[in-house]
């Protein structure tokens, strides 16, 4: 119970020793969101913009940074939009997962008995079934679409958060303080909304940052095997994908989105990570 | 003991009904199964007898009791693409699968563990270093990525290993390696934070300052009770093998149950892929099981008969 | 004096081992109490732990249905717990926590928390402040300590907030559980005489439930003693504490150390302590009693009118050694 919460400022809590490794990874991912965020103005080049004259061009080509594909596209201006695409995926994934698990989670909590079984049967489930393969047979019986995509995405790691909501918000009733403001005449509503919801956020907020990562590998992986995001549209996954095809011949096609990949999950781990140490007080 | 194993078995029946459940409600959501099961192209009267033979035509209830008995009688439907039976051409590409998921998993396992108790038990060291970097490998680098990479060194730079396919055991060394490396990190970390926990613990301390060889405390008091965690663990791996050779057949193109399900995704052959789930599904289920059969013979409190109240 | 709160037979029990083959089974907290609070007095509910007093205050309180008998609030049984109607109620009645912290949110200041009854029951923003300076002011917090957040204040100072906090819709009835045992002895008798000065200036009702009968003491009007989830003696505050007739009144009475006297003539309790799960037959006390006959053991004694009391005890109408 030693936590300072809310009290001292948040910079004065930043500047308390952050990890070089920390901050760089912050940079990193200030730097994707900037580029996700600016990805039209950043572009040199319309994403299908063909320049048939420069085709494989390798990287380091004057006006092609990081080269072009197979059709002349510029690597940087597909980069930049994948980019976007990924991470919006990830961050609409995230947060309809952390919803929907914490809801879930709350209410088998208020209402213990059948619908709590039922919760956590279906958590069971989801654990039990790897995420990969639900969501390619979901794919296969309703066709590839950006909106299922997103809303599938938005399943992964459901269950975690419905696992830590019901087990925080079951403490929290046992422990006082959301039974007392029960006790004192609040709607449930209000005692999830403005008391136990606040105290559970730090956990569930470093709960997303596990989740994000493994949504951007899952979402790029299923691309990457041509289920996720389709053409035109790119992602990070689907780059590697087409990449692929010129392994031998061009392969800084798929060597710009593969780092991306792998540099932007790496900044969210040490991230959450450091998060968790900082903000959890569950976690010691 | 009992109890648990009987929990245990009714979860995993119950597991298996909800995937189950799981298909037909997809089934059913995603329009005429009709349609779907026998393609477009089907004739009137061939889907005719197949809505009579399926009952399409009964309360949903019904259908849902007839859908679980096809299911329980083997019956998974027929391939739109040669009509061969779903079951069969499934059944037939899981030999090339366990050919890899079998081997990576032994080595996770070989080397994973091993590795995590030695950094444990020499923290600090280089080693120990090293067994951390690669868990992080582990966690950041999609096993899609990795793959492209080892083709890119050892099959078309080096050339020293084939980049696909599936003649000789050659074929099989980087599919393997992929599937392998970032699980032998993450097993690694886990193991080694796992033994690290019951270093820490009083009766290792007891068990050392009553004079016991160091050799004996780790054998007989630490690896048994970091055992229980790493067991777990192991049931997960199970689902990120399965998950991971999807990807891994795909790149290497080996003819095996991934590589099946990805093509059948792409061309809609559902019959198929309803196997597929279902078969994943329940393998997945028997691995939990063996895990938790291991888990309830590791860990001395489940061994024993609950009192009776 | 009226009758506001009256409890008629009321059973709790719980269910502890349940697995999935074996039968649940049940411990029974509160088995069969009757009991009325009148208006404007404080009733003392003293008892070991295990003895059922915190089950049977939130029952009083309607704060879990009991399993058998009823609650009946100015006449009218209690509303099911969490119904509209019950937290309509709760503007009326509230309790006050043994451990003050677990029962403050540590993520909202204290003056948020004590308007946090008012926001709920509907009192209009614009009357929200001034009131909660005013309660601050009653339960003796400085205003300057308004914005601090529960962490930052001391044990006592927590019991403050709660106690305004349980104050703010002007209740009429307060059950403390326990208030001041997880505080400093130093502290407790300013809480004590903070809860007997509020309920004075607000004629409020109190039940008031404690295993420490020197603090019993100083506050009841009238006392229940509490034995595995019965009532075994209830009788106004002086009688009990000058005249206790049931032998385990005797015993906990007898424990209370007095000035210039010694440690002479207390009565130790010998035998288990009450375990709820295996409740003895007859008289639950018998196996830890002085007194305790063949017949103790087989017959149950029912809580009868003795000498301007109720008492439970098979002996009461034999002369017996009075205690200490």
């Amino acid at each position: 119970m030693t936590t300072a919460t809310a009290n001292p400022p948040l910079v004065r809590r930043l500047r308390l020793k952050v990890p070089a490794l920390v901050l760089l990874a912050g940079v990193w991912m200030a730097l994707m969101v900037g580029v996700a965020i600016f990805a039209d103005q950043l572009r040199p080049y319309e994403i299908t913009r063909m320049d048939l004259m420069a085709r494989l061009a390798p990287m380091g080509t004057p006006g092609h940074i990081l080269g072009t594909d197979e059709l002349g596209r510029d690597v940087l201006s597909r980069l930049l939009q994948s980019i976007r695409m990924s991470l919006v995926i990830a961050f609409g994934a995230t947060i309809l997962s952390a919803v929907f698990g914490t809801t879930l989670g709350f209410l088998a909590a208020q209402f213990r008995g059948w619908v709590e079984h039922l919760v956590m049967a279906l958590a069971d489930f989801q654990a039990a079934l790897p995420f990969m393969i639900m969501a390619l047979s979901v794919l296969a019986f309703f066709g590839t679409s950006m909106v299922l995509l997103v809303g599938l995405m938005g399943f992964y790691g459901w269950e975690r958060y419905a696992r830590i909501a019901r087990g925080l918000a079951i403490s929290a009733s046992a422990q006082g303080y959301a039974s007392a403001v029960v006790q004192l005449g609040a709607t449930p509503g209000r005692v999830y909304l403005k008391h136990i919801l606040p105290n559970v956020a730090s956990t569930l907020i470093v709960s997303m940052t596990l989740t994000f990562p493994e949504i951007i590998l899952m979402e790029s992986g299923l691309s990457f095997l041509g289920l996720g995001v389709q053409p035109p549209e790119s992602s990070l996954g689907n780059m590697v994908g087409f990449g692929r095809e010129y392994l031998t011949r061009a392969p800084w096609i798929m060597l710009a989105p593969s780092v991306v990949i792998v540099l932007t999950t790496l900044s969210i781990s040490l991230l959450g990570d450091w998060l968790r140490d900082t903000l959890d007080p569950t976690i010691r | 003991m009992a109890t648990y194993l009987l929990t245990r078995l009714l979860r995993a029946f119950l597991t298996i009904v909800l995937v189950m459940t799981f298909a037909f409600v997809v089934l059913r959501l995603s329009g005429d199964p009709a349609q779907i099961m026998l393609g477009p192209d089907a004739p009137q009267d061939a889907i005719d007898a197949f809505r009579a033979r399926w009952g399409l035509d009964d309360p949903l209830w019904k259908q849902y009791l007839a859908y679980l008995q096809q299911l329980l009688n083997g019956d998974f439907g027929v391939s739109m693409r040669d009509g061969s039976p779903a079951l069969a051409l499934v059944m037939e590409r899981v030999p090339a699968t366990l050919a890899l998921t079998l081997p990576a998993l032994m080595l996770k396992l070989c080397i994973g563990i091993p590795a995590g108790v030695y950094a444990a038990l020499h923290r600090e060291s280089i080693a120990d270093r090293g067994v951390i970097l690669l868990s992080i490998f582990g966690f950041t680098i999609p096993s899609f990525v990795l793959g492209l990479v080892l083709v890119l060194i050892f099959a078309v730079t080096l050339d020293w290993l084939p980049s696909g396919g599936q003649d000789t055991w050659r074929h099989a060394i980087l599919p393997i390696a992929t599937l392998s490396i970032g699980g032998i990190g993450i097993l690694a970390r886990f193991s080694r934070s796992a033994m690290i926990e019951v270093l820490g613990q009083p009766y290792i301390r007891t068990a050392m300052a009553k004079g016991l060889p160091w050799r004996d405390v780790v054998w007989k008091h630490a690896l048994p009770n970091a055992a229980v965690p790493i067991v777990t663990l192991v049931g997960f791996m199970v689902g990120a093998l399965i998950a991971g050779a999807v990807v891994v057949e795909s790149i290497f193109s080996w003819p095996g149950v991934g590589r099946l399900i990805v093509v059948s995704v792409s061309n809609r052959d559902l019959a198929v892929v309803q196997c597929l789930l279902l078969v994943i599904a329940a393998s997945m289920v028997v691995a939990n099981l063996l895990v938790d059969l291991a888990y309830g013979l590791l860990d001395p409190r489940l061994r024993a008969a609950r009192p009776a109240h | 004096m009226t009758v506001l709160l009256q409890a008629e037979g009321l059973v709790q029990q719980y269910a502890t081992a349940r697995s999935m083959f074996g039968a649940t089974s049940h411990v029974r907290a509160v088995d069969g109490i009757d009991l009325s609070v009148r208006e404007g007095e404080i009733l003392g509910i003293v008892g070991e732990s295990g003895s059922g007093k915190s089950t049977l205050g939130r029952m009083l309180l309607g704060l879990e249905a009991p399993f058998a008998g009823q609650v009946r609030w100015q006449g009218r049984p209690m509303p099911a717990p969490r119904t509209k109607e019950w937290r309509r109620l709760r503007a009326e009645m509230q309790l006050i926590y043994q451990d003050p912290l677990a029962a403050l949110d540590r993520r909202l200041t204290i003056a948020r928390q004590i308007a946090e009854p008012l926001e709920i029951h509907g009192v209009p923003q614009g009357d929200i402040r001034p009131r909660v300076d005013a309660l601050m002011a009653q339960v003796g917090l400085r205003p300057d300590q308004a914005d601090r957040y529960p962490h930052e204040l001391s044990g006592g100072q927590r019991q403050r907030v709660v106690i305004a906090r349980a104050l703010a819709t002007r209740p009429r009835f307060l059950v403390c559980d326990e208030p001041v045992s997880a505080l400093d002895v130093s502290i407790q008798a300013q809480v004590v005489n903070l809860l007997r000065d509020l309920q004075e200036q607000q004629s409020l009702t109190m039940v008031f439930i404690s295993h420490d009968l020197k603090v019993v003491r100083n506050i009841c009007d009238r006392v229940a003693v509490m034995y595995l989830g019965r009532v075994v003696e209830e009788a106004p505050s002086d009688q009990i504490f000058s005249d206790p007739r049931h032998p385990y009144t005797q015993a906990l009475v007898s424990s209370i150390p007095r000035a210039g006297q010694g440690l002479g003539g207390r009565i130790i309790l010998s035998g288990e302590p009450p375990n709820p799960a295996q409740r003895p037959s007859g008289c639950a006390f018998h196996p830890r009693c002085r007194f305790a006959l063949p017949a103790c053991a087989a017959t149950e004694p029912a809580l009868a009118r003795h000498d301007g009391r109720l008492a439970a005890c098979l002996r009461l109408d034999e002369p017996l050694p009075s205690a200490a």
